[in-house]
């Protein structure tokens, strides 16, 4: 036998382990453990969905109405600000113009 | 319709068979087979018919075992680069696998070549590697291993062909060198 002959041989000896190839043994308690992953995975999504996704819509809702809050109370307080800024420009301009007037009528 | 149940008992054998043929350890392919399931338990309603159910049981089963192959490739390359850093070599003598049962000639002849193929396999491109995993393994035939790879069955048999020829040069080029 040459040794193209023997390689061949051996070849074919290795493609027959295909045919005998190992089966795992059953396990009786395959079933359950699936049943165990399905319970611990709807658990899990049961936090995530009935206390995590509530708190974080309540986080966000308070983030929310604080913002509103304080830009409605900065917008009346620059609106009172400059409200009075405004009279007093006019006051000043008002006296300055009386002055004007006296200064007209010494002369 | 089949209860929940009735199809694990129905398809877990070869579910499981079929992640042990790529992760080749028992816990592991137990492990993704369970996983297999809870997939199947949350999609179930969609399916009304039984064939259509049972190749996309297959089809989990094998994308979850190449999923878990890729990961543990990464885990493997990842392994490599920290030991490649590490100074101390504490603890990293390598696994000598231990013997079987009996040690007759036989035996030990087999499990060389169960080795050999399996390693061989490895080596196949994973389209390649799944149509015969499907087809010599578990016993599919070509219509449901193109059912279940989503191609068609010229496609499937083409794979096989290619299949075949990579695995006798890849066992040629072994057998040459080790004869």
């Amino acid at each position: 036998m040459n040794n193209k002959e023997k390689i061949e041989k051996q070849i074919e000896k290795t493609l027959e382990q295909f045919n005998n190839a190992e089966i795992l043994p059953p396990n009786p308690f395959f079933y359950t453990r699936v049943e165990a992953k399905i319970k611990a995975k709807q658990k899990s999504s049961y936090v995530l969905t009935e206390v995590l996704k509530p708190a974080m819509l309540i986080v966000l809702l308070a983030i929310n109405i604080s913002t509103a809050v304080w830009y409605l109370s900065a917008s009346e307080q620059q609106e009172e600000s400059s409200q009075s800024e405004l009279i007093y420009l006019l006051s000043s301009d008002f006296k300055s113009d009386n002055s004007k007037i006296d200064l007209l009528n010494i002369n | 319709m089949l209860s929940f149940r009735e199809i694990v008992e129905a398809h877990q054998e070869k579910v499981r068979n079929t992640c042990f043929r790529y992760v080749k350890n028992l816990e592991d392919a137990d492990d993704l087979a369970q996983e297999v399931f809870v997939q199947v338990y949350e999609s179930l309603t969609h399916f009304r018919e039984e064939s259509e159910l049972s190749t996309w049981i297959y089809r989990i089963a094998v994308n979850k075992s190449l999923d878990f192959l890729r990961r543990s490739k990464r885990k493997k390359r990842f392994a490599i680069i920290t030991h490649l850093f590490k100074t101390n070599n504490e603890g990293d003598e390598e696994e000598i696998p231990l013997p079987a049962d009996d040690n007759p000639q036989n035996d030990l002849e087999e499990s060389e070549h169960k080795k050999v193929i399996e390693e061989a396999l490895d080596k196949l491109p994973e389209n390649q590697r799944t149509a015969i995993i499907l087809s010599k393994y578990e016993g599919f035939k070509n219509k449901e291993i193109s059912e279940i790879m989503k191609i068609s069955v010229s496609a499937v048999e083409a794979l096989l062909h290619r299949a075949k020829k990579n695995l006798h040069s890849l066992l040629f080029d072994y057998y040459q060198k080790n004869i």
